[in-house]
């Protein structure tokens, strides 16, 4: 009886291997990509055991149903086949540690059944899971008893055990449907994807969140199929486990904006293997329905595709799902991949984006406005421009939010503090072209570089020590995606530079009695740059009223303003800065500190009444000592 | 029936972009390309001059072949209507229509040139078109019906018959999409223009930098100084509305008056 | 000293200026000082603000001018000059300036005295005569062109609905008359015709004029960032609201018979129905003359959809509003929407973010009614009502209602 329990482990091992090959295959179809497999390999039990479970643990139950089940299911099995080995199989004390782990396994089939039990939470998928504890505790305790038996009389053969082994071929057989078919699979596809991460910068704390440059020359752009994403990132969609924390961090899907990013990476995953779809999860929100047909090769986005294109168009790349991801996927780099595919293959934009893309590659500037009248806003100030040739200490890029008045008066407050303090800084001027972070994000890579080449060369005709920018995007996509196309600087955030003018006591200010004052962390601040700090203690040092939103920091919430959603015209049943105001609303505070133009733009737009909205220089400026 | 489609040549020409000045593809014939791919039509760029990395930018709206006339600076007009009368263009005969911009953005742009072109072709003109169909399926000379642009959205309808020159208006809703794939992949190809001579030199008018200058302006607008009334009863708020409105000329006045 | 009065462009300058706010603009048309009579030099000085009263239209509790042009009908005010009397006469001129109008409804519009006004200023330099071209069937114009700025009336037929037709009829009188100068409105009939004559005839035409005087004419050109000068040519075509309509005594407008031969009935390769309004309720927002926009004050869009058709506009909406699905997308006035280009903007409880005030680039009138006195769209409106929105809908709607009976 020991050896068949035995040849059992052996089987659903062998059979699992066949399963994972077969995965393995549908992951080849994809686009070839070069992976570092020694240090992955070597990489992964930190990654898991450090980055994943930093994930996982913010929810604690899920973490405490890992242990058992996985642990239990993987040693128990992995005991089970040593046991093939006579002098293990004879002894007593290897079937009290098969029993043991069989017994963990239980424990953790019933902690498993509990997550959907009395009913399943919305962001948690039913279907293949529901039967999932079955399997596992079919299996766990169909084992625990065969174990328990060899211990009673190690030379077996009872035929009472006969029960129990078929209870352990059911749970075998149901877990090997749960990892050919089901999630199960997640285990296997989440350890090669671990190994082979497109970002293995995000391991150990880093924050690797730059968007990879697309070779234009490149007969397919972007993703239109399945077999045009990178194989590694096919074994990502397969090793997404639909826990739905992307979905319960997405502000799109909580304004009712047609996308859920689990939706989107289990339609990803259903477009690998065909037609039809077997996710049971909450589905995404509003979302016209679509023909769900599928195929390596098949087209993804459209009505009678996959995915219907206002999903795409939803996404503001905030990060906050792949923030939330505890298999690392990136979702934004995928829907980045698709938005590439759309807009430079087939040019379906939305018509506000195609807009404002036309108005980038003919003058520069998403707006239209003639990039002269950038500095406007800072007209009174008498700001020196750096010619060509010429040299400063701090450069500071205006960006966008420059021509529009309101943020002016923050650039303008931006400036005077600089002034107090002594800098020598200069603008680039009429020189200043956008820096195509817009564009990017739509996935129209060649008008990206279009702009990035000639803000490239417009700096690199400059000689500065620093670029200060009260852009968060722009500071992204200085600091972190121009370095792959020959732009090197030291890059700061205007939070940053006034951080070190008051810690080196070149700014003194004196803390104001203002009302509760909230920050709303910047995307492309918090979670793109990790900058998380810098604008707190300028705060604290400013007034001594600073709350704090429930989501803050790397966890906070977007504004709706990133991505080009808000000029995507994306409909949906609520606005996401309406969201974020109320959230602002519901700790009181009656400033809402901010430190990019987007927000303010997008805060400033919320109906009154609203918390005050209020640049972090502004707020400095107010505080600052003079003498 | 099966319609044969029409063959159409889009005059391209190298425009500017009004408030940066570089380079850009002029907005109505954007439209015009547009037009084109409405008509079902299958269409061919024409430029007269050199090929110019604009061009491209063109072809990312729909067209994926573009003829250049070398040495058409002497006179366009005429390397224009001898190339769309050669037979050159279009292998399975002679072209349909000559779809334009109703004026250039980045020349002269006096909006005369698509009517020197079909004067030199023999051609009737329709100008400012803001939609065009086929009023007739097929046959040898198709006809057009045209909806023309007027002001505040007002429209006249136009039929014209035979090989005919359309000019594209801004308000033409046929925008076509951009697609970088389509701009990377489309064929320039150019050709000489049989243009003896070398460019008039620029005489006759002389260039400056534009001055902006201000224009008359109605006595309506300075009257208004900005009322403000605070807190009225909704009648009188409203009689004031209608009042201003009038005064403006915007609202009719009553009927029966 | 020389003892000559000095000017001072800057005090003058400022004298013209109207409207306030980011985009100061100046009415040339408007006297420095506003003198009249005898000017410093000696010479007669005209008195625009007696000829535009003279445009006045009666009724309304502010000065109007009859923008469609066939004012004239004004009350005499204190200021204004006595009734004409005199008619200038013009019996042996040098040469001749043609002007085609367009004639909307068979009189002359706002644009087509202002072409009228900048043919006077050419021939008057040459002692010329200015010649109106076409006309025919149109009974009303007889009395209206010789105050208008014309010498002569050659009456030809333009009333054709074949653009062709009407540019070989113009072609064929300009060819009996030889005039100096055509000048043609640059409206979009007027530059169509100008165009398809100087294509047929190979004149040289210069198109949208914006500053014409008896030795050069300026017009801009690559994409409005340069403008060309040239000494004024055979064609033009006048831009609106660049030259003055005329202001000057009667002129005599006597018949000037035409001696051309008939032109045969064209092909007929184009065939052109009349022109259609566009429906206010339907029409494209870009295009639209008159647009009543909803903000986030209005709660009622049923309400708000039949006050915007009893004010017969085209309805518009703002950012919020489009978000939440109260009114469609293509609604949406702003940088991320639409861009008017409107005549007057009636906004109900829009507050008026930056973004959605992008919007209104060049619309000439504001109205708001909003409940907040120190919106931003009430510092851009000419009238603002300071309430409620929802109150004040109703009322307007009953208003309107009341007046149609």
């Amino acid at each position: 009886m020991g050896l068949v329990l035995v040849c059992l482990a052996w089987g659903l091992a062998a059979c699992v291997l066949l399963a994972a090959l077969g995965l393995a295959r549908r992951w080849r179809q994809g686009r070839p990509v070069r992976v570092a497999w020694i240090a992955g390999l070597a990489a992964v039990p930190r990654r898991y055991l450090v980055d994943v479970h930093h994930v996982v643990e913010r929810r604690p139950e899920a973490a405490r149903m890992h242990v058992p089940a996985a642990g239990g299911l993987l040693g128990g099995s992995v005991a089970l086949m040593l046991a093939a080995l006579p002098a293990l199989r004879g002894s007593r004390a290897w079937w009290a540690v098969v029993a043991v782990l069989f017994a963990a396994a239980l424990w953790g089939a019933i902690l498993v059944r509990r997550r959907r039990r009395p009913a399943v939470p919305s962001f948690l998928s039913a279907g293949m899971f529901l039967w999932l504890p079955g399997a596992l505790g079919a299996y766990a305790g169909g084992g625990l008893l065969l174990a328990l038996g060899m211990l009673a009389a190690p030379d077996g053969g009872s035929p009472v055990l006969l029960a129990p082994l078929l209870l352990a071929i059911g749970g075998a057989v149901g877990l090997l449907v749960q990892f050919a078919r089901g999630p199960m699979r997640h285990a296997f596809a989440g350890t090669v994807w671990l190994a082979a991460h497109a970002r293995p910068g995000r391991f150990g704390g880093g924050r690797d969140t730059a968007l990879r440059p697309l070779d234009l020359d490149a007969a397919r752009l972007g993703a239109m199929a399945p077999s045009d994403f990178a194989w590694t990132a096919l074994a990502s969609f397969d090793a997404c486990i639909q826990c739905g924390r992307c979905e319960q961090a997405c502000p799109a899907f909580a304004a009712g904006q047609r996308l859920n990013p689990k939706a989107l990476i289990q339609d990803l995953v259903a477009a690998t293997r065909g037609s039809g779809h077997s996710y049971s999860g909450s589905p995404t929100p509003n979302a016209p329905p679509v023909a769900c047909r599928g195929g390596m090769d098949a087209p993804i986005i459209g009505a009678g595709a996959m995915i219907h294109p206002d999903t795409l168009w939803a996404c503001t790349t905030c990060r906050a799902c792949v923030e939330e991801c505890p298999m690392m996927i990136e979702h934004v780099d995928a829907i980045v991949d698709l938005r590439r595919g759309q807009a430079l293959m087939l040019g379906q934009v939305r018509p506000g984006a195609a807009q404002a893309l036309r108005r980038m590659r003919d003058s520069a500037e998403p707006g239209g406005r003639p990039l002269a009248a950038r500095a406007d806003g800072l007209a009174a100030l008498d700001v020196p421009v750096l010619p060509g040739g010429g040299e400063t200490d701090i450069l500071l890029w205006l960006g966008e939010g420059a021509f529009d008045l309101r943020y002016g008066r923050t650039l303008q407050a931006l400036v005077r503090l600089m002034r107090l303090a002594g800098l020598r800084f200069a603008i680039l001027g009429e020189a200043e072209p956008d820096c195509g972070d817009l564009a990017r994000r739509l996935g129209d890579e060649a008008t990206f570089r279009l702009l990035a080449d000639e803000a490239i060369a417009t700096l690199n005709a400059r000689r500065f020590r620093r670029i200060v920018t009260a852009d968060p995007h722009a500071l992204h996509v200085l600091r972190n995606e121009y370095p792959a196309l020959g732009g090197h600087w030291t890059v700061q955030h205007h939070t940053a530079l006034l951080d070190e003018l008051v810690s080196s006591g070149a700014l003194r200010l004196t803390p104001r009695d203002l009302p509760p004052v909230a920050y709303h962390d910047p995307c492309y601040l918090g979670r793109y740059n990790g900058e998380v700090e810098a604008p707190r203690r300028l705060l604290d040092a400013a007034c001594g009223t600073r709350v704090e939103m429930a989501r803050h920091g790397l966890r906070a919430m977007c504004c709706g303003g990133g991505g080009g959603n808000p000029i995507s015209d994306v409909d949906g049943a609520a606005r996401i800065p309406d969201l974020r105001m109320a959230q602002a609303g519901a700790v009181g505070a009656a400033i809402v500190a901010v430190g990019c133009p987007g927000c303010t733009a997008m805060l400033e737009g919320v109906p009154a009444p609203r918390p005050e909205v209020r640049d972090i220089a502004e707020l400095v400026l107010d505080a600052v000592v003079t003498a | 029936m099966m319609a044969t489609a029409l063959r159409a040549v889009v005059l391209l020409s190298a425009g500017i972009d009004p408030v940066s000045g570089r380079p850009a593809p002029v907005g109505t014939e954007i439209r015009a390309i547009g037009l084109a791919r409405a008509l079902g039509a299958r269409a061919i760029g024409l430029h007269a001059g050199l090929p110019v990395p604009v061009l491209r930018e063109y072809a990312g709206y729909g067209l994926a072949d573009i003829v250049c006339l070398d040495g058409a600076g002497a006179d366009p007009v005429t390397a224009l209507a001898r190339a769309i009368l050669s037979g050159g263009l279009f292998a399975e005969g002679p072209v349909d229509l000559v779809l334009a911009g109703r004026r250039a953005s980045g020349g002269a742009d006096s909006g005369l040139l698509p009517y020197a072109v079909a004067e030199r072709l023999g051609w009737p003109i329709v100008a400012d078109v803001a939609a065009a169909q086929r009023a007739t399926p097929a046959g040898p000379s198709p006809e057009l019906e045209i909806e023309q642009a007027r002001p505040r959205g007002a429209r006249r309808t136009a039929r014209v018959a035979g090989p005919c020159v359309l000019s594209v208006h801004e308000v033409a809703a046929c925008v076509p999409d951009f697609v970088f794939a389509q701009a990377r992949a489309a064929v320039l190809r150019t050709m000489p223009a049989g243009i003896d001579g070398s460019p008039p030199l620029a005489g006759g008018a002389e260039e400056r930098a534009y001055r902006r200058r201000p224009r008359l302006i109605a006595a309506a607008a300075q009257a208004s100084g900005g009322r403000v009334l605070v807190d009225p009863a909704p009648q009188d708020a409203a009689r004031a509305i209608i009042d201003h409105l009038r005064a403006l000329g915007v609202l009719p006045p009553p009927a029966g008056s | 000293m020389t003892g000559r009065p000095r000017r001072d462009p800057r005090a003058e300058r400022a004298a013209r200026q109207v409207g306030l706010g980011a985009r100061p603009r100046f009415d040339l048309a408007q006297p420095p000082g506003g003198l009249s009579g005898i000017g410093p030099s000696g010479r007669p000085r005209r008195d625009p603000r007696a000829e535009q009263a003279a445009l006045l239209v009666p009724g309304g509790d502010r000065p109007r001018l009859a923008r469609g042009g066939t004012g004239g009908i004004g009350p005499a005010r204190a200021s204004a000059p006595a009734p004409v009397a005199r008619v200038i006469r013009m019996d042996d001129p040098a040469c001749l300036v043609v002007v085609v109008p367009d004639l909307p409804d068979g009189r002359l519009d706002r644009l087509d005295r202002q072409v009228l006004g900048a043919a006077r200023v050419l021939a008057d330099a040459a002692s010329g005569a200015v010649v109106l071209l076409g006309g025919a069937g149109t009974p009303d114009l007889m009395a209206d062109v010789g105050p208008a700025g014309a010498d002569r009336l050659a009456l030809v037929d333009l009333a054709s609905d074949d653009p062709e037709y009407r540019a070989a009829t113009v072609c064929a009188a300009l060819a009996a008359l030889s005039p100096r100068h055509v000048l043609f409105p640059d409206s979009d009939d007027g530059a169509d015709l100008a165009r398809r004559v100087a294509a047929h005839t190979g004149q040289g035409l210069m198109t949208g004029v914006e500053v014409l005087t008896a030795r050069q004419a300026i017009r801009p050109s690559r994409a409005g960032r340069r403008e060309q000068i040239s000494a004024p040519p055979m064609l033009l075509t006048l831009a609106p609201d660049r030259v003055a309509p005329y202001a000057g005594e009667a002129r005599e407008g006597r018949p000037l018979p035409v001696d051309a031969p008939p032109v045969p009935p064209g092909a007929g390769r184009i065939r052109a129905s009349a022109l259609r309004a566009a429906d206010p309720a339907t029409m494209n927002l870009a295009e639209a003359p008159f647009v009543v926009a909803a903000g986030n004050g209005v709660t009622d869009f049923a309400l708000f959809r039949s006050v915007v058709a009893g004010l017969h506009a085209t309805p518009g909406a703002s950012r919020v509003v489009c978000d939440a699905g109260s009114m469609p997308r293509a609604a949406q006035v702003g940088a991320s929407g639409t861009v008017l280009d409107a005549v007057c903007y009636l906004a109900f409880g829009i507050a008026g973010a930056p973004q959605h005030l992008q919007g209104l680039g060049r619309v000439e009138h504001v109205v708001a009614v909003n409940t907040d006195l120190h919106a931003a769209m009430v510092a851009r409106a000419g009238l603002s009502v300071i309430a409620d929105a929802q109150r004040v809908m109703p009322a307007l709607r009953d208003a309107l209602a009341a007046e149609d009976g």
